[in-house]
């Protein structure tokens, strides 16, 4: 599964920690979820979308083989 | 069962694991030794008895209140609630350096003898060991001025017995985010820890002799009895798995970042 947040991050002009405090994790857990090292959880998928304020798929996408 | 009352239930729960701690560290300390000194020998036993047995239900106590209470705040998983508040991490580090502060310089710290000694008086597991009636007597009938050719501690030891609840602590206490990334990172590390007591305890039940025999010799004759070996205690193995475990976490969590590509990504 890869993911868009580093570019929704840059849109949106916040930082990992800024991030990773507004959805309530660490920022080295929104680092391997940027660097595609770890797969969020539904709950933690579900909340960076609304950080972003948009549907989970525009923010996560599966790939060939997921 | 209310929320509140759950809330306050695991709140005493911490308090009490605290306390335990106290009491299994001036139980095994030595501390209750200066409270007696010499005259006091039987005194010194019976309340280090009457502390451990404290130490251990107060422990046990502990144990089942963090269970079943519940936090306001838990989401009521499993993993978040079994771990300890993130302040236990400090109480860890007191107790491991108060531990290991005893453990060095107290007059209980460890002793190994694996040269020839001549012993005023001779200890010997007996209830471990099984001897039998006679060979109680032979033993002793011999032990006045006897020579012992091999002699082992046995001398339970603040470092190896309650140095686990110091990193149990340091195991089991909350980052101070605690997320899903830690909790799995926690899961792997115990993990691997269980895999490496697995090989250890396979190494030792190959490689490590469980029984050794003590040789008795004086003017009377020889006698031999079976003593335990150098085969790895429980508290060993499980010191051995818990600072595998604290180590591997340590490093995921604060050194690794370091040297991670994008560590410090905006």
């Amino acid at each position: 599964m890869t993911n868009n947040i580093r570019v929704e991050r840059a849109i949106k002009n916040i930082t990992q920690g800024e991030l990773a405090e507004l959805v309530g994790v660490s920022r080295q857990t929104i680092n391997t979820i940027e660097s595609n090292r770890y797969v969020p959880s539904t709950v933690l998928a579900l909340k960076i979308a609304r950080v972003f304020e948009k549907p989970v798929e525009a923010i996560f996408t599966l790939e060939e083989g997921d | 069962m209310n929320q509140i009352t759950s809330s306050r239930l695991k709140t005493a729960g911490y308090i009490l694991l605290v306390v335990a701690a106290t009491i299994l560290f001036i139980a095994t300390s030595g501390l209750l030794s200066l409270l007696f000194l010499r005259d006091g020998f039987t005194e010194n036993v019976q309340a280090e008895g009457f502390c451990k047995w404290a130490g251990m239900i107060t422990f046990l106590l502990a144990v089942a209140l963090i269970v079943f209470g519940r936090d306001k705040n838990e989401d009521g998983s499993l993993v978040n609630r079994l771990l300890l508040p993130h302040y236990f991490k400090y109480v860890g580090y007191v107790y491991l350096a108060l531990v290991i502060l005893y453990a060095t310089t107290n007059r209980y710290g460890y002793r190994r003898s694996t040269t020839v000694k001549w012993h005023r008086e001779i200890m010997l597991p007996s209830d471990q060991t099984g001897l039998t009636d006679e060979q109680q007597k032979i033993y002793n009938d011999m032990k006045a001025g006897g020579r012992v050719e091999h002699s082992s501690s046995i001398i339970i030891t603040p470092l190896t017995m309650i140095l686990p609840v110091g990193l149990l602590f340091l195991a089991f206490a909350r980052e101070r985010v605690e997320d899903e990334l830690i909790s799995k990172y926690r899961t792997q590390s115990l993990q691997l820890a269980v895999l490496l007591l697995f090989f250890m305890i396979l190494y030792q039940k190959f490689y490590v002799p469980e029984i050794e025999t003590v040789i008795l010799t004086n003017p009377k004759g020889v006698a031999y009895f079976d003593v335990p070996g150098k085969a790895w205690r429980a508290d060993v193995l499980i010191n051995v798995i818990l600072i595998f475990s604290i180590v591997r976490m340590e490093y995921l969590l604060r050194l690794k970042p370091l040297f991670t590509k994008n560590a410090g990504a905006l």
